[in-house]
């Protein structure tokens, strides 16, 4: 069943990332070319691979779990799935742009982002989303949260 | 709840953030400077847990500077795996440890940023929450290291149980190293200020 989610859904979507982070490259840096989840330099042959945990699908869904849970009107939980998925998506081809330039840069400090720095950075983008979505949520009263203190 | 109502209204998102990165330039910093040290009590326990879940397959977990050196109880000759006795040396398999404990500077910061009165207590319950954690990420992370350096017919030789399954290993080094190490601060985090957090949708 989880194959079939990857094939159906996951690995269209990370393939269609590759294509819109090289289409942002390309009017700056002529020499990048997509294909598949792979973007590369054709001049000095470096290329990334956008991999699980890169595509930002887990933090997507830790952003949804958290807002379901959360008791607030549908609609306004709708709204801010969307918007998150957004600001996190525009966040991870930043991600996947700015991994690409440090890789052929700097493999130490291309480390120190792809595995502390990045995944830190999504996290917190899904923390202000929902933190920004709590301060501007309409006034509810929630009798189970009030009777917590 | 009234105060909590007043944090709520009070609480500057745009000041959380900012104070969050300055603290995380600091925590991060530091964390990388003593990372080896803080992962050894880790590594010493891992090394029990290991020596229990795997009889046959595992030797020894030791570390070197920040990373785990998971060894095997097999030895190669001629490019075939063979006992590491008849060897006469063990195979090894490094890990980065780093990968998972990160998660502790990133939940000082986010404790630190925090406006209002400063809990130590909450700060130091985190942490050790997060040890636990990170504990069970370098247990998986070896079995994980183990398994693809000599291999799942070697790796299980001797033992069928549920959890030396290579799609088991798979899901559950995916989930401590991808998932756990960024999720668990945040939710420790919110756990801690939850009642500033329902301040919000019971605003006065």
């Amino acid at each position: 069943m989880l194959n079939s989610v990857q094939l159906a859904l996951i690995q269209p979507f990370t393939h269609s990332l590759a294509v819109v982070s090289s289409a942002l490259i390309l009017p700056f840096d002529p020499n990048v070319i997509a294909y598949g989840k792979i973007i590369q330099n054709q001049e000095n042959g470096f290329a990334v691979s956008i991999e699980a945990g890169c595509n930002g699908v887990e933090a997507v869904i830790m952003l949804i779990a958290a807002v379901v849970a959360f008791p607030a009107p549908w609609k306004s939980k709708i709204i801010v799935i969307l918007g998150g998925f957004l600001a996190i998506q525009v966040l991870n081809i930043g991600r996947i742009i700015s991994l690409f330039y440090l890789g052929q840069w700097h493999s130490g400090i291309f480390e120190w982002a792809h595995l502390y720095i990045w995944p830190v950075m999504i996290m917190v983008d899904v923390l202000i989303v929902f933190l920004v979505w709590l301060k501007y949520l309409p006034k509810t009263v929630d009798e189970e949260l009030g009777h917590e203190s | 709840m009234r105060e909590h109502f007043e944090e709520a209204l009070s609480f500057s998102v745009k000041r959380f953030v900012v104070s969050l990165f300055l603290l995380m330039a600091v925590s991060f910093t530091l964390w990388w400077a003593i990372s080896a040290e803080l992962v050894r009590p880790v590594i010493l326990s891992a090394n029990y847990i290991l020596e229990a879940l795997l009889p046959y397959s595992f030797h020894e977990l030791k570390q070197q500077g920040a990373d785990g050196l998971v060894f095997s109880t097999w030895g190669e000759v001629g490019g075939q795996l063979v006992p590491a006795r008849q060897a006469g040396h063990y195979l090894a398999f490094q890990f980065n440890t780093q990968i998972l404990s990160f998660s502790l500077p990133f939940f000082c910061a986010l404790t630190l940023a925090m406006p209002g009165a400063f809990q130590f207590g909450k700060l130091l319950f985190g942490i050790a929450i997060l040890y636990i954690v990170l504990l069970l990420g370098v247990v998986v992370l070896s079995i994980k290291t183990l398994m693809v350096g000599i291999g799942p017919a070697a790796f299980k030789e001797g033992m069928d149980t549920w959890f030396l399954n290579i799609n088991v290993v798979g899901l559950f080094y995916q989930f401590n190293t991808l998932i756990l190490p960024v999720l668990v601060p945040v939710l420790l985090w919110a756990a801690q200020h939850r009642r500033i957090l329902a301040g919000f949708i019971n605003k006065p």
